[in-house]
């Protein structure tokens, strides 16, 4: 119960940031939808020098979602290890069942606030610049960077602790952000550096060229784009990063002593 | 063999043998009583039996079935081990409810009636975590015995219970006897075990021999 009540104060407190942000007037040059999309479409503009303004803003709200979700394992583990889990059968199958919760608890809340923030704006002066479908692709584009890193924190928190999870998510959530911003201005940087990375996999402005995005591309001003960031290959990478990393838990998991997991901080 | 099998069954934690070569044959339907001084390894090798440590060395059988990554946990089987296990802001009837929903064998009236047997109210309203230790004591009784299961094990059972509540539980434990569980119990308690068990072993640094009480 109140890790509902935490996601649900969570979601609302980013909104009111929304709120407070636009509501005095326009912060950003290109108004509602860029702020949209900055505060929740993990759209940074990578190679704008004030980019520490980026960082706040677009790193935060995911930032905010890694922590609350990321001991959601975690505490599970501690009540059902010993009578959950011999009764199931199998401790793998525990383990897929904490992944699809999280993926629909996580990619739910995200959702919630987009859906508020957008019906909140809308009833604001002045029309949408891009339709109800391209929240649709902000949404999924923050999933692109919040699935894997959710995965990998609370995997890791099973075995070295939730703070240990929680830091580690934080800080290549953060380290991929500042390499981002190297990479985007070096001349013949692999795409597969974007994709790999989550935080950079799920920056929507950084596509050019999907029919999608072509429509939030030209609101958001002069960005520059990676050649071959396409939507289906950050798709199919989380799916595949997401994939690796629960099937090499679920094999460690198989494995393990189970009175060893879950222990805070070792 | 049909019963539990432990054969040269090594556990190594930390550099530290806390189960050494353990070679044990167990018949169904048997109460086995396990004794010894703290940290001798009694509650290693319920563990063991219950799956939740991988050996070193030697394997387990559990009524015919090697445990391995396959087959990691015995069937239809009833613990009390560890101090956790229950979710502590939801009420014990909520709790069992829970716990029901993973295989489905029983339902609320079962769940009921096993609440009673072991001297629990179970229109308490009270969560988990305001109960007294002997209640969360019978609670973890109620979620052991509650689907019926062919093999209970159980670890320092009686702790927090008083005089009525330690004859409860025994009454339980020959009911479940007669019903053909497989009973393991450990404690320290040599009377206890003498009470209920059938078989006795001795467990220290690790080492099991099986020993008749006086």
């Amino acid at each position: 119960m109140r890790r509902w009540l935490l996601r649900a104060a969570l979601s609302n407190l980013l909104f009111l940031f929304f709120l407070w942000l636009y509501g005095p007037g326009e912060l950003f040059s290109g108004g509602k939808e860029r702020l949209f999309l900055t505060l929740y479409g993990n759209c940074a503009s990578l190679s704008e020098w004030y980019f520490l303004n980026n960082l706040i803003f677009c790193i935060l709200p995911l930032l905010l979602y890694i922590y609350v979700f990321s001991s959601y394992f975690a505490q599970d583990f501690k009540t059902s290890f010993v009578y959950v889990f011999t009764r199931s059968g199998s401790r793998s199958r525990w383990l897929g069942k904490r992944v699809a919760s999280l993926f629909l608890e996580a990619g739910g809340a995200v959702l919630f606030l987009l859906a508020v923030s957008y019906i909140y704006a809308s009833f604001q002066q002045g029309e949408w610049r891009f339709p109800l479908y391209a929240v649709a692709s902000v949404w999924l584009n923050s999933m692109f960077t919040l699935l894997p890193l959710l995965l990998l924190a609370n995997v890791f928190s099973l075995w070295w602790g939730e703070l240990y999870g929680f830091l580690l998510a934080f800080a290549l959530h953060i380290l991929s952000f500042l390499a981002g911003t190297v990479f985007v201005s070096v001349e013949g940087v692999n795409t597969a550096v974007f994709l790999l990375l989550p935080t950079l996999n799920g920056m929507g402005l950084l596509r050019g060229d999907t029919e999608l995005t072509s429509v939030i591309f030209p609101l958001a001003g002069e960005i520059q784009t990676i050649p071959g960031f396409e939507l289906w290959k950050s798709l199919l990478v989380c799916v595949v990063e997401c994939g690796l990393i629960g099937f090499l838990a679920a094999r460690k998991l198989r494995r393990c002593d189970l009175l060893s997991v879950g222990k805070e901080g070792r | 063999m049909d019963g539990i099998q432990l054969l040269h069954y090594t556990k190594i934690l930390k550099g530290r043998t806390v189960l050494s070569d353990v070679c044990l044959e167990l018949e169904k339907g048997g109460i086995y009583g396990f004794y010894g001084h703290n940290g001798s390894g009694k509650t290693m090798l319920l563990r063991a039996v219950a799956g939740l440590i991988v050996p070193t060395e030697g394997s387990v059988s559990v009524f015919g079935k090697q445990l391995n990554e396959k087959y990691a946990f015995p069937e239809n089987m009833g613990l009390i081990i560890e101090n956790v296990g229950f979710w502590p802001d939801f009420t014990g009837m909520k709790n069992l409810q829970l716990l029901a929903s993973v295989r489905k064998k029983i339902g609320d009236e079962e769940i009921r009636k096993t609440i009673r047997r072991v001297g629990l109210d179970p229109e308490d309203r009270r969560v988990y975590k305001k109960y007294s230790l002997g209640m969360k004591q019978r609670l973890g009784l109620a979620q052991a015995v509650m689907e019926e299961p062919e093999l209970l094990l159980l670890d320092e059972p009686t702790n927090g219970l008083d005089d009525s509540g330690i004859e409860q539980f025994n009454t339980i434990i020959r009911e479940e006897h007669s019903r053909g569980a497989t009973i393991l119990l450990a404690s320290h308690d040599k009377e206890e075990l003498k009470l209920l068990c059938g078989r006795t072993f001795r467990i220290s640094d690790g080492v099991v021999a099986e020993e008749e009480l006086p």
